[in-house]
């Protein structure tokens, strides 16, 4: 069994043999099966590697040659940045924050797509992604380091916070993990993890090892401004990458691992795992939160399959754009933009709502960070804010 | 060590070994060279004088007496059991056997277990070293495995192996008996029962007069020759409270025991004491829990329980219950577990083994002591949030921007009041929640 200790989110879920997709991956190419809009070669398959632009026209892809914009319907493309692109996120105020590495180390770099101006925020050799919080309010980055030994591999993830006032680490994870192999991602969760459409939280998969206890993926949930880590839930599971991802509407979290079942992590309920044939390594909610896309194929919440769209592609990662209206999709190395995928509108007055409980749970949040609401206060709000973001109007 | 050859000798002999109350002679070729000591005390012991012989004890299964791990032929309580059902079902209804029977302890005695597929299972994942989630002493899964042979089972191997106390060979109910015995385990900060007897006058009298004027550990908790060492104890673990029924029975028990030398007002007193110092101290570890519990409450733990390795048994949060660890504690939490832990135990056990020095100076001092500790270092670590988040208000920091600024004003100052000491904690927060429905948040 799989526990839970979240108030509002309490999960159980059966422990699931690890069927271990990522090898399947490895096998023959992903092809379309619809017919994309666009489709590109050497883009890598990182979580945080495409970005859309929030009028939803444009993609920023981060490649080894920088960071390049493509306009999904005329399929033209520019580069905005210098070589060494492995993250790139993309604010609503329309500010690129790119992380880069080269020679010189790693740098996280805000770029203003219209003119190319560049900003240096940080620098950091370890950075493996950045995300822009709440309307460029503040930036969060994961730094991943490791170090094969003799027994295994010495791994370590730090998420730091910056809202103006210097980094300030939020969260640290170490592991010694059970490979030599120096190609193993170990921070893929980690930079994969968006922040909550309403409450700006976080939810990071750790990988817990024996001998002390079974071996399992531990989802801690993180608050930017009220930096108490939480056990969320324990999936039963002996592979230490997984992504997990908010549902639109902030309710629910959507879980796979390398095993490519679906779980699907409900606020007030318990973690399930869907019935559906649907499988996949990296979950990725539709605005709207009616549809994911899972294994290069469209399923329901409940892991129904409802349209494919990749064949043999299992670990694609897909990236919705914000209206919802269309899909990236990074696998193998090339980059799918599907575009009529008959999927019905998403809820813009739901939106509207999400995005006022949004912009007040960031004020709600800068309170508390500069302490001027207790913990108890400042989480009943939240609270609060949380059933605004999501009630029918 | 067993030479080669003698071994091979021994495994040929055990397939012939004979059954019944013999075997000796059959292991005595290479014991007598191997082991001569062990032959010697148990040819001297009430076992060898009635020719109980080794296969009565180890059974006739040669490969299993010698495992090839060079470890020891350990003999379980079932093979007492056979010629001392008595003994063995008091033992087992005791505190001394009722870990088996709680399966609280299955961990602990995996090291002793036979080395079956089914032994196995009841504390690992099948085939896999992985320990099974329902293993329920998390205090003995956070150790390396050397503490855990040498520190937890050494001594909780009572709970299935009589020669804990009655030793392998010589068994013989005069070292069993004696203090020191009693004291392998029962010493030390955790439970000083030992000391507390030894230095009380009960413990003076027995040193100077023997058994004949003063009374030792089994005088008082094996009765009569029993074996069920908790009989006369009037609660469970520490300090658990019995129903009142089974409260009052044993309290009459222990009564029964110290008539036979003082008078029963007098025994009563002095017992009804210990309850009541038992009472007032667990008031006192009452209380710093909850302080403990706040302080998590407000993530005022350093380290906080999600980010430390998690509690084998409890995952990532607060344990303060019996499966409390000691391991990556915040201040306050290690506070409380030498308050829980230590300095309650020692305040009522005192009373109960008759050592005011233990009751009053190792017990209900440093008991108050760290509660007065514990609050100081809550009321300053709440203290210091403040403070930080004052110095973390500064005007240009980002998240503050597009807040209320009345609100803020009024937020601020209800911090100040605080801070000041005119309002307390609920204060504040009920002005915070005021403010808040004021600016329509």
């Amino acid at each position: 069994m799989t526990s839970s200790r979240w108030p509002g989110l309490r999960g159980s879920c059966a422990v699931i043999a690890p069927v271990l997709l990522a090898a399947c991956a490895t096998v023959g190419h992903s092809t379309a099966v619809v017919p994309p809009l666009v489709e590109w070669q050497g883009v890598p398959s990182g979580p945080a590697a495409v970005a859309w632009s929030p009028d939803g026209a444009t993609l920023a892809v981060a490649r080894p040659q920088g960071v390049v914009l493509l306009d999904v319907r005329s399929g033209r493309s520019r580069s905005v940045s210098g070589p060494g692109a492995i993250a790139v996120d993309w604010a609503p105020a329309a500010s690129l924050l790119v992380v880069e590495r080269d020679a010189a180390g790693g740098r996280a770099v805000a770029i203003d797509p219209a003119t190319g101006e560049r900003r240096v925020l940080r620098s950091a050799a370890a950075l493996v992604a950045a995300r822009w919080l709440h309307a460029e309010m503040g930036w969060l980055a994961v730094a991943s380091t490791r170090e094969v030994r003799s027994y295994g591999t010495e791994a370590t993830l730090t998420l730091t916070v910056e809202t103006g006032r210097g980094p300030a680490e939020l969260h640290r994870w170490s592991a010694v993990l059970p490979t030599k192999d120096p190609a193993a991602d170990v921070a893929l969760g980690w930079a994969a993890a968006r922040p909550n459409p309403i409450d700006h939280s976080l939810l990071l998969p750790q990988f817990r090892k024996p001998p002390m206890f079974p071996p399992h993926v531990q989802i801690v949930g993180l608050d930017p401004f009220d930096a108490q880590p939480l056990e969320i839930a324990r999936i039963e599971l002996g592979l230490w990458t997984a992504t997990v991802t908010w549902s639109p509407d902030g309710r629910r979290a959507a879980f796979s691992a390398a095993d490519g079942t679906l779980r699907i992590l409900e606020r007030d309920s318990d973690v399930k795992a869907p019935t559906g044939a649907g499988r996949g390594l990296h979950p990725s909610w539709r605005p709207g939160g009616d549809v994911l896309f899972l294994g290069g194929w469209l399923v329901t919440p409940d892991a129904a399959p409802l349209r494919k769209l990749l064949d043999r592609a299992p670990d694609a990662l897909g990236f919705w754009s914000p209206a919802g209206d269309r899909l990236a999709v990074a696998v193998g190395g090339k980059l799918f933009v599907f575009g009529d995928l008959s999927l019905p509108p998403t809820d813009a007055d739901g939106e509207r709502r999400r995005g006022a409980a949004r912009a007040a749970s960031w004020e709600l949040g800068s309170l508390r960070s500069q302490g001027l609401l207790a913990p108890e206060v400042y989480r009943e709000r939240r609270g609060r804010l949380r059933e605004q973001g999501t009630e029918a109007p | 060590m067993i030479s080669p050859i003698c071994l091979a000798a021994l495994l040929v002999a055990a397939a012939s070994f004979p059954e019944g109350r013999g075997g000796a002679q059959s292991c005595q070729p290479c014991h007598t060279k191997e082991t001569r000591g062990i032959v010697r005390v148990w040819a001297e012991s009430a076992h060898g004088l009635a020719k109980i012989g080794c296969a009565e004890c180890h059974g006739a299964d040669g490969r299993r007496n010698h495992p090839s791990d060079g470890s020891r032929a350990k003999v379980d309580a079932v093979a007492c059991r056979r010629c001392h059902p008595r003994a063995a079902a008091q033992h087992a209804a005791s505190k001394h056997g009722i870990g088996s029977r709680a399966g609280q302890a299955c961990t602990r005695k995996a090291a002793g277990a036979a080395r079956s597929e089914a032994a196995c299972a009841a504390c690992h994942e099948p085939g896999s070293a992985v320990p099974r989630e329902q293993a329920e002493c998390a205090r003995f899964l956070a150790q390396t495995p050397a503490m855990q042979r040498q520190g937890c089972t050494a001594c909780h191997a009572v709970e299935t192996r009589c020669d804990t106390c009655h030793g392998a060979h010589r068994t013989e109910r005069a070292l069993a008996r004696d203090p020191g015995t009693c004291a392998t385990c029962h010493m030390g900060p955790d439970h000083a029962q030992y000391e507390m007897w030894k230095t009380s006058r009960h413990g003076t009298a027995y040193a100077v007069k023997g058994l004949a004027e003063a009374p030792d550990c089994a005088t008082c908790h094996m009765p009569d020759g029993t074996h069920d060492v908790s009989q006369g104890i009037s609660m469970d673990l520490a300090g658990k409270a019995y129903p009142a029924e089974r409260r009052e029975r044993e309290r009459a028990r222990m009564i029964d025991v110290c008539a036979r030398c003082h008078t029963r007002g007098f025994a009563g007193r002095q017992l009804a004491d210990g309850d009541a110092v038992q009472k007032e101290s667990k008031a006192l570890v009452d209380e710093a829990v909850s302080i403990v519990r706040d302080l998590d409450r407000l993530g005022l733990l350093e380290p906080a329980p999600a980010s430390r390795p998690p509690h084998p048994l409890s995952g990532a949060q607060l344990e303060l219950g019996p499966q409390m660890l000691y391991e990556n504690l915040s201040r306050p939490e290690a506070i409380l577990f030498r308050m829980k832990k230590f300095s309650y135990v020692t305040a009522y056990k005192g009373v109960f083994h008759q050592n005011p020095d233990y009751a009053h100076w190792y017990g209900n001092a440093p008991l108050k002591l760290a509660l007065s500790e514990l609050r100081s270092e809550a009321a300053l670590l709440r203290k210091l949030r403040l403070l930080e988040e004052r110095l973390e208000a500064a005007p240009s920091s980002g998240p503050a921007a597009g807040a209320d600024a009345a609100l803020r004003k009024e937020l601020r100052e209800l911090r100040e009041r605080r801070l000041r000491g005119e309002i307390d904690d609920a204060a504040l927060e009920r002005g915070q929640r005021d403010a808040l429905e004021r600016a329509g948040r």
